[in-house]
């Protein structure tokens, strides 16, 4: 598929003493929505946080919209809705502070809407009788808060860190609807690229995947493509000897198996008796984190 | 106005209320020192009382630092914040606009609590020696506050401005009380040694300039777009 990127990473690297994010090559699809899908300490955030001009990157190249590189140009950031985890704003901000600050920090930022998008949250808006501080709301409302704030101005890329972390079931199923609306009424000129770990609920909300592993890419695709690339197998106990060549990761008990494979492999592993399905996000994330794992 | 800008955008409004709080109770710690007999007979309460008009000058000087120490605190790595003010448009230009601002208003409000403490004292016919020596600390510690503004452990931070209070409330205790125990008191050593104080003052104000411009200099090279800025 010949699409545009909307973020060109080209051997991007970050040092620090005891963690090396890097190289990393990605494309970002424009007009799509990115999922970033690791472990702990794969290095998303970092990566997030470079992408955003929070902390600096050591060496590579970053390219954003086909034109820009400098991520200090302040024309650059009004174009990006940067939202991190629940510690985004200070503890002492009440809702009316986020909204006398933002307002000061981005052009777009429309004060109403930010209001509006509170109340349909359902947390505390600047128009709250006595709006309370983030330290005093729980993590699940200081997200919300947050994700009203970044809604609530025009952006072309929306870079959210751990967006359904901390939110509900329900919240997390209307954040991935409001993505949607992102996208749609960008008319394929808009992008998002989040990280989760939430992945069977944030499912609906990616259209492009990048999976991360102790700093590196281990795989990344149009999940639509990965999902023609991959089966999941199972089978019997007495099958897996023969069918563990084949696998990429897999796990076993004393009756069953199942495990990761590529689709190529599907006939050969039909033969053994070894049936295979199309894998669900989830599957294909536990598989090809478990097989990066198994080969560090 | 750009400066005031950004001043609040790391606060969000302008932190009136604390100052107006505090404000009003240098005023009724002044008065209350001054009333005859207050403590009479209650060995605690002249204890209080006597520490209380030591203090409370370079104490009112202090509060202009606290608004120095909010904003340094929010742009501190590891506080809740951060990501914000870092990842927003022209973010090195807002933070060295808000030093300068957060600079030139712990001047204002520090004079602002000084001049009430003094109206009162003058009034009221109390010794002004603490006023004196808290405007004489008011632009050393707000210089110290932007030289250990960018440090990392706000432990740190904090320590050094921990130092100066205690150093000033160390001083305050030799010289302030002085008048009460019918010695020189400290406005009568500056009255008759002008020279010290203006070298007093003049080292204070050097710290205070050298203070801005480091700090100033530090917010470009820690949040400019320099490839080696962390």
């Amino acid at each position: 598929m010949d699409n545009n990127s909307c973020v060109s990473i080209k051997g991007l690297t970050k040092k620090y003493s005891k963690f090396t994010l890097g190289a990393l090559d990605i494309d970002i699809p424009e007009g799509f929505s990115t999922a970033l899908i690791g472990a702990n300490g794969a290095g998303k955030t970092t990566l997030i946080d470079i992408l955003c001009g929070v902390t600096h990157k050591t060496g590579g190249e970053v390219v954003y919209f086909n034109a820009e590189t400098d991520i200090g140009d302040p024309a650059l950031r009004e174009r990006i809705g940067y939202c991190a985890s629940t510690a985004f704003f200070p503890i002492g901000f009440t809702a009316r502070d986020i909204a006398a600050s933002m307002e000061i920090a981005y052009s777009s930022f429309d004060r109403e809407k930010f209001a509006e998008l509170c109340e349909k949250f359902e947390v505390d808006s600047e128009h709250t009788k006595k709006p309370r501080p983030m330290m005093k709301q729980s993590d699940g409302n200081r997200m919300r808060t947050c994700l009203a704030a970044v809604f609530a101005r025009k952006s072309d890329l929306l870079v959210l860190d751990e967006p359904g972390s901390s939110l509900d079931p329900l919240m997390r199923d209307r954040l991935c609807d409001r993505m949607r609306e992102y996208l749609d009424d960008g008319e394929g000129r808009r992008s998002i690229i989040f990280s989760t770990h939430n992945i069977a609920d944030m499912e609906n909300a990616a259209d492009y995947a990048v999976f991360m592993d102790r700093g590196r890419i281990i795989e990344q695709g149009f999940i639509e493509d990965l999902k023609e690339k991959y089966i999941i197998v199972s089978g019997d106990a007495g099958d897996f000897e023969r069918a563990k060549s084949l696998l990429l990761s897999g796990s076993h008990n004393r009756t069953t198996f199942d495990g990761l494979a590529l689709a190529e492999n599907a006939e050969t592993l039909a033969a053994m008796g070894v049936d295979s399905e199309t894998p669900t996000l989830q599957q294909l994330s536990v598989g090809l984190l478990k097989y990066a794992e198994e080969h560090r | 106005m750009r400066y005031i800008k950004s001043f609040r955008l790391f606060f969000g409004r302008m932190p009136l209320r604390p100052i107006a709080v505090f404000g009003a109770a240098m005023a009724v710690f002044s008065v209350l020192i001054a009333i005859p007999d207050l403590a009479d007979g209650e060995d605690f309460l002249a204890g209080m009382v006597e520490g209380m008009s030591v203090m409370i000058g370079t104490v009112a000087s202090m509060v202009g630092v606290m608004l120095m120490i909010g904003l340094y605190n929010s742009c501190s790595p590891e506080t809740p914040g951060y990501k914000y003010f870092r990842s927003i448009p022209d973010s090195v230009g807002h933070l060295r606009r808000g030093i300068l601002a957060a600079s030139v208003l712990s001047l204002v409000t520090g004079a602002v609590l000084l001049a009430l403490v003094g109206a009162i004292s003058g009034v009221m016919g109390l010794d002004m020696s603490g006023v004196v020596l808290g405007a004489l600390l008011l632009p050393l510690a707000t210089g110290a506050c932007n030289f250990t503004g960018f440090f990392r452990r706000s432990a740190a931070r904090l320590g050094v401005l921990f130092v100066i209070m205690c150093g000033s409330g160390f001083i305050a205790g030799f010289t302030v009380g002085n008048a009460e125990e019918e010695e020189t008191s400290l406005v009568e050593i500056f009255s008759q040694n002008k020279c010290l104080l203006m070298v007093v003052f003049a080292v204070s104000v050097v710290v205070y300039i050298a203070g801005l411009v480091y700090a100033v200099c530090q917010a470009k090279r820690k949040w400019g777009s320099e490839p080696c800025a962390r």
